[in-house]
């Protein structure tokens, strides 16, 4: 191994004691071989690592913590002012369970009942429709003036009731 | 950073505010340390160690357990305190020498006493601020806070190799510093 990948190592891995064993050995061969790289790890582990050695290790002060719990406090007043605003919205759907599923079931049964019916209240008119037709071929073909040229359809029963 | 046991984590997600301040008490050390090395100034360290808690706080509910949660807030540190400096930076044009560092230290009681018990604690704060917060952050990971190459990569999302290459850079830095500082007499 040349000295430039021992001095990445003393840089890095063997310094870090991130090294496997086998490395390990290499670099500590190395080492007890050659006065440049002993000088290099000397100025490496003076400039990089001493320094850090005794650094402090200062705790975040009481004030911190008290803010944190503040702003938690805050935020979730906010949510739930947001939620209650939401659930007043939403206070029409709120009925209990039961309730809800009969007023439900009551709609549903409601608007087929309005659409059968609808759909019975046009068949007869129809019915009605073909049976004064059927009633005015009849006469017609029968060719008696029944005085029926004269007569004043009733708009209430004939045909007529669809044109006047 | 010490583990947070699951059962803790799962409270914490549903509101239980005993069971976050548990976090909060595992966590803040690192978090504020971290932060106050990489923005150096303590008020500014102060408000994103609170931001950093308000996100964890707000984002709980979605952790899925599929890294560590100490992994987790390792890298919401590092990139809310490299944010947080790069906002100040902006906003202030700070100076970088360590003359200007001791002068915004003014509201910094924690650094100044720390400053005035230590020579070291004054060359840290020197060294660091000749760093980029990139690898800034891989030195205060890897030697003051004790991480693995592994845990800084997952913290940083970056590849081991990238992981390498920044203290290898950093240190060359740092080596370079120190020669530049012993040629001037210093």
């Amino acid at each position: 191994m040349d000295c430039s990948k021992i001095k990445e190592l003393l840089l890095t891995d063997y310094l870090d004691r991130q090294a496997d064993v086998r490395l390990r050995i290499q670099v500590q061969k190395h080492l007890g071989a050659c006065a440049e790289c002993r000088r290099f790890e000397e100025e490496v582990r003076m400039a990089a690592v001493s320094p850090f050695k005794n650094a402090a290790k200062p705790e975040a002060p009481e004030s911190v913590w008290i803010n944190i719990k503040d702003n938690i406090a805050r935020s979730e007043s906010r949510k739930l002012s947001l939620l209650d605003v939401i659930t007043e919205k939403l206070k029409v759907f709120s009925l209990p369970r039961p309730a809800f599923a009969l007023a439900s079931t009551t709609l549903v049964f409601l608007i087929i009942f309005a659409a059968i019916t609808k759909h019975s209240a046009d068949k007869n008119q129809i019915r009605e429709y073909f049976a004064q037709q059927i009633d005015f071929y009849a006469i017609l073909s029968n060719g008696e003036d029944n005085g029926y040229q004269n007569h004043t359809p009733d708009p209430g029963v004939y045909i007529e009731k669809y044109l006047f | 950073m010490e583990d947070i046991p699951r059962d803790i984590i799962e409270k914490a997600a549903k509101g239980e505010m005993e069971a976050f301040e548990a976090i909060y008490k595992a966590a803040s050390g690192f978090v504020y340390r971290t932060a106050l090395r990489i923005v150096n100034n303590s008020s500014d360290a102060q408000e994103v160690t609170q931001d950093i808690f308000m996100k964890i706080y707000d984002n709980l509910k979605y952790f899925e357990f599929r890294s560590n949660l100490k992994t987790w807030v390792y890298r919401i540190t590092v990139n809310t305190a490299i944010n947080a400096y790069r906002r100040n930076l902006r906003e202030k044009n700070r100076r970088q020498d360590f003359d200007s560092v001791i002068e915004t230290e003014g509201h910094s009681p924690e650094l100044i006493q720390a400053a005035e018990r230590s020579d070291a604690e004054k060359q840290i704060t020197s060294l660091l601020n000749m760093l980029t917060p990139e690898h800034k952050a891989v030195i205060i990971l890897r030697e003051i806070e004790g991480l693995s190459y592994e845990d800084i990569a997952q913290s940083l999302k970056i590849n081991i190799n990238t992981v390498r290459s920044r203290l290898k850079r950093a240190r060359e830095a740092l080596l370079e510093l120190s020669k530049k500082a012993v040629k001037n007499g210093l």
